[in-house]
């Protein structure tokens, strides 16, 4: 499944706006359609030195190098299993340099709701975890909670290896 | 203005920047004891066309200033000025104003108009002072061909300064407005010649409601009385579209019809009728500067994109070929052998291939080293040095894009050379030298990359002084023995410069590590080598190509990484006896007369490799930073063109990695960034 | 082809001819490739109209086909005896009309 990507930021202008839900262990997150760009199944990855353990490498997405990131264990999960059907949903963020894309590997997708902004509310206090800072808010959907997430969040500094001061520092 | 032209600006903005350079060109060679009239005529063109253009345009201040330029230039081909070093200094002026003016109308800011009317004041007063000089009799005649636009009329008609009256019938066909003419732009330019009658003959005209408002209804006929050449009246015609019947003739004089084709025979040169035509057909006038482009027809303009296209596409077949060379290999059975050879030849046909778009993308040197005998005069005027510049392989060709970048770095390396490299006069005559200073940029080929000199014959890097200072920088240790190599990089360290006055041109110790950094951008890398005494050489090495690289994959682990061939030296297998270990851990074996360190690549990317004993695996020897070592790796897979992919466009920078490719099983591999990784290497070393 | 009374505005006809003016706007661009809107908005006038005023002040780019078409529209109405005046003269106009030998046409004489 494609999609072209558009302004993410669209949704949060008023309207209803669709999510893709995909699950992580028990709990079911949402992501903002115009930013998917893709979903894959799971092909191996060309390992990065020195990435932050939740980055699993680089992958090959019809000719672009593609960071892959695992957000089951950027979530903390630790025994991840990468079988036929996990799959990596890739996403196209705006960045100061342009269009990035990377992928995220989830053990699943859902469907694809609809939901309004005004239903969305605000997250309650969930610590320093590494999903915290990405959440943009929680919505009931069928009985259900998700957590809707920022995409441009996801990949944050601390995931794309700095220049030489990181070399540095590990000296 | 009120005419509609911006898209055809940045045509004429071209152009004209072109025809500057030549004009800046055939000055600075020109012999100002005996001038070569060949170049004077040249120079005398590009003005020419410039003004012609900036009046198409309505480019006021440039059409004027040219416009004086030009009748300067018209009196030095006639001789009836002689060159002198003067006005061959206010010529090139000429050329730094134009540049400025047409920069300014490009980028829509104002024009400095002080200058110009400076300048304008002095040409106009060389012009003045002809006539108080032995100013004959117009009698010599002018050039005798003028790109092609002269024609048959008797000679006393090409005398400047009688007024003629020449009587011009332009009947236009009905397509001539879709075919790109404006008239009021041609009339508007007979204007400027002299005095200009009109008369438009409306007969054919229909009523508003009748007519097709896009055809051409009116013929005209024009009386214009001007001193000027015929030549320049036929010029102005130049690149009216053939859709049309046009007559000059001087009233009084012999007819010279222009639509045919077979020439008029005359006393001066016969007319060639097919440059005029085929820029007509071609397509809307762009541009007027095309006395430049004489001998160009056999070139065509290419937007940049296309080219870039062309090599992605490129790029994508290699990637495929290596795909179908993989999964051949694996096939067995009647028709492999014949699969194998069919996919050695779409090797060899992709190479060639690759190798002819690659040349589309290439432009010789020389349009970078041309500004640099300029660039050393001024300079060397303006820092009292004496300083001759010899240029050679400038017919070399690069990438555009490397062009582009190349030249900065070269800029600040010359600059360096006049600057601290070339001693004063009286400090080489006291030297024995000879009292001008010499340096010489040359560029060449050499086996699959590019390789850019630029060197001096100065006093050479004072190694004491740089270790010095590097040692109060506390970059080296106190007691750090280092090699005369070793103190010489140091200069590619930030903020380093040990000139002792910082003057205004160099020297504010920014400028080496720039320069590098702009030459590793771009792939490539750069050394120096120097003499105390005798001079310096810095050696630029760039790739032939930005997006294809040599590349010879290695193995550790289960990781395959591509090594960019250029920096690599050789590779060896070492028996447990030639390594040595010493003092802090640190291993070396010993190389053609040296002692190289190792770099256990598995460390260094943190992957658990086959082998851990070095005899169990190989060694490669690679060169970068100034430094050579060996990268210990389990395995050599082969050698292969891998096409280079960007890591930093979704993810950043990675350590010792420069870039990532795709290999023929479609698995995404690591380009090493050699000297990053030395660097890296040794840092992490010394924590 | 348009008709030429488009307007929608209706003469009043009468024994005396009552003076009637039309302003005719040039837009900005009135070069050849804008060309066929003008002659629609020329052809548009209403051929009762007496005065006929061609409003320059917006007009920022034409060529020789612009000035080829008022110089027809100019010597049709000078053949039904129209008035016509330019405002917003533009000595940029007045320049280019000189230029192609069309000033006395413009202005009504030819």
């Amino acid at each position: 499944m494609t999609r072209p990507s558009t302004d993410p930021t669209a949704a949060t202008q008023g309207a209803v706006s669709q999510v893709l839900t995909f699950v992580i262990g028990d709990v079911t997150y949402g992501i903002d359609i115009p930013c998917v760009q893709e979903i894959r199944g799971w092909t191996a990855v060309t390992r990065l030195p020195q990435a932050p353990v939740d980055i699993l490498g680089v992958l090959n997405l019809r000719g672009a190098i593609v960071p892959v990131l695992d957000l089951r264990l950027k979530f903390g999960s630790t025994n991840v299993q990468y079988t036929p059907v996990t799959v990596i949903v890739v996403v196209s963020v705006m960045s100061a340099a342009g269009a990035r894309e990377f992928g995220m590997v989830v053990d699943g997708v859902s469907d694809v709701i609809d939901i309004s902004p005004q239903d969305v509310k605000p997250a309650p206090d969930l610590g320093s975890g590494a999903s915290a800072a990405c959440i943009r808010g929680l919505i009931q959907v069928a009985g259900r909670m998700v957590v809707l997430l920022d995409v441009n969040l996801l990949l944050g500094r601390e995931s794309t290896a700095a220049g030489p001061e990181s070399d540095i520092q590990a000296a | 203005m009120a005419i509609d032209l911006t898209q055809f600006h940045d045509a004429f903005f071209d152009e004209s920047f072109e025809a500057l350079d030549a004009m800046e060109s055939s000055l600075l060679k020109l012999d100002t004891g005996s001038p070569d009239a060949e170049s004077i005529n040249t120079i005398f063109r590009v003005a020419h066309s410039i003004k012609g253009g900036a009046a198409t345009f309505g480019f006021g201040e440039i059409t004027s200033f040219t416009h004086s330029l030009e009748t300067l230039l018209d009196e030095l081909r006639g001789k009836r000025i002689t060159i002198s070093q003067r006005i061959c200094d206010l010529l090139l002026k000429s050329v730094d104003v134009m540049r400025a003016m047409l920069g300014a109308t490009k980028g829509k800011q104002p024009i400095d108009a002080q200058a110009v009317a400076d300048l304008q004041f002095d040409i106009e007063l060389i012009i003045v002072h002809r006539d108080a000089g032995a100013a004959a009799a117009p009698s010599s005649a002018t050039a005798p061909d003028d790109s092609g636009a002269a024609t048959g009329a008797p000679a006393d008609h090409e005398e400047p300064g009688r007024l003629v009256e020449w009587l011009i019938e332009l009947r236009p066909g009905p397509e001539f407005f879709e075919r790109g003419t404006d008239p009021v732009r041609i009339f508007r330019e007979l204007a400027v010649l002299g005095n200009l009658l009109v008369t438009a003959h409306l007969d054919a005209l229909p009523s508003c409601q009748d007519m097709h408002p896009g055809r051409c209804y009116l013929s005209w006929s024009l009386s214009l009385v001007s001193d000027a050449p015929e030549a320049a009246i036929r010029e102005i015609f130049e690149w009216v579209n053939a859709d049309c019947d046009l007559t000059v003739k001087a009233s009084g004089g012999a007819l010279a019809p222009r639509k045919a084709a077979a020439p008029v025979p005359t006393v001066l040169q016969p007319v060639s009728a097919a440059p005029p035509s085929v820029i007509a057909e071609a397509a809307p006038p762009a541009s007027a500067a095309q006395a430049a482009n004489a001998m160009d027809s056999g070139s065509i303009r290419v937007g940049v994109e296309k080219i870039d296209e062309l090599i992605n596409t490129v790029g994508e077949l290699v990637i495929t070929h290596a795909m179908l060379s993989q999964i051949s290999r694996a096939v067995t059975g009647p028709s492999s052998e014949a699969l194998r050879t069919a996919i050695q030849q779409l090797e060899r046909n992709m190479r060639q291939l690759q190798e002819s778009v690659m040349r589309v993308r290439m432009l010789p040197i020389s349009a970078v080293f041309s500004r640099f005998p300029r660039m050393v005069r001024d300079l060397g005027q303006r820092l009292e040095k004496q300083v001759e510049l010899k240029i050679t392989g400038e017919t070399t060709e690069l990438d555009k894009t490397v062009l582009e970048k190349i030249g900065d770095p070269l800029v600040h390396l010359v600059r360096n050379c006049i600057d601290h490299g070339i001693e004063p006069a009286a400090a080489r005559a006291a030297a024995g030298k000879n009292v001008v200073g010499t340096i010489h940029m040359n560029a060449s080929h050499r086996g699959g990359s590019i390789c850019i000199e630029v060197s001096d014959d100065g006093g050479g890097l004072d190694c004491e002084r740089i270790l010095a200072k590097a040692r109060t920088a506390g970059v080296v240790g106190a007691n750090d023995n280092l090699t005369r190599e070793e103190i010489q990089e140091l200069i590619f360290l930030p903020g380093f410069s040990t000139a002792e006055i910082t003057t205004d041109v160099s020297g504010r110790g920014v400028g080496m590590d720039v320069v590098r950094r702009n030459v590793s951008d771009l792939g490539g890398k750069i050394e120096v080598h120097s003499e105390r005494g005798r001079g310096s050489l810095f050696l630029i090495t760039l790739p032939l190509t930005l997006a294809i690289v040599d590349g010879l994959s290695v193995a550790v682990g289960d990781q395959t990484y591509i090594l960019p061939m250029m920096s690599t030296i050789e590779s060896l297998r070492l028996g447990p006896t030639q390594v040595t270990t010493i003092a802090d851990g640190r291993e070396v074996f010993g190389f053609r007369d040296d002692y190289l360190p190792i770099i256990r690549l598995y460390r260094f990317f943190d992957v658990t490799p086959r082998a851990r004993a070095l005899h169990d695996g190989l060694v490669v020897v690679v060169e970068g930073a100034g430094r050579r070592v060996g990268l210990f790796v389990d395995d050599l897979l082969g050698q292969q063109q891998v096409v280079i992919k960007s890591l930093e466009t979704n993810y950043g920078h990675v350590a010792g990695i420069a870039a990532a490719t795709i290999l023929g099983d479609g698995s995404v591999a690591l380009i090493l960034d050699v000297p990053d990784l030395i660097r890296g290497a040794s840092r992490r070393e010394a924590a | 082809m348009k008709s030429a009374r488009k307007s929608v505005r209706r003469a009043r006809r009468s024994s005396e001819p009552t003076a009637r003016s039309e302003v005719i706007a040039l837009p900005a661009d009135c070069t050849l490739r804008n060309i066929g809107a003008l002659r629609d908005q020329l052809c548009a006038v209403p051929a009762d109209v007496t005065n006929i005023t061609l409003d320059l002040r917006q007009l920022e780019r034409f060529d020789t086909a612009t000035l080829q078409l008022v110089a027809a529209f100019a010597r049709d109405q000078m053949r039904r005896g129209t008035n016509l005046l330019t405002c917003g003269n533009r000595a940029v106009w007045d320049e280019a009309a000189e230029l192609l030998g069309l000033t006395a046409t413009l202005a009504g004489r030819v």
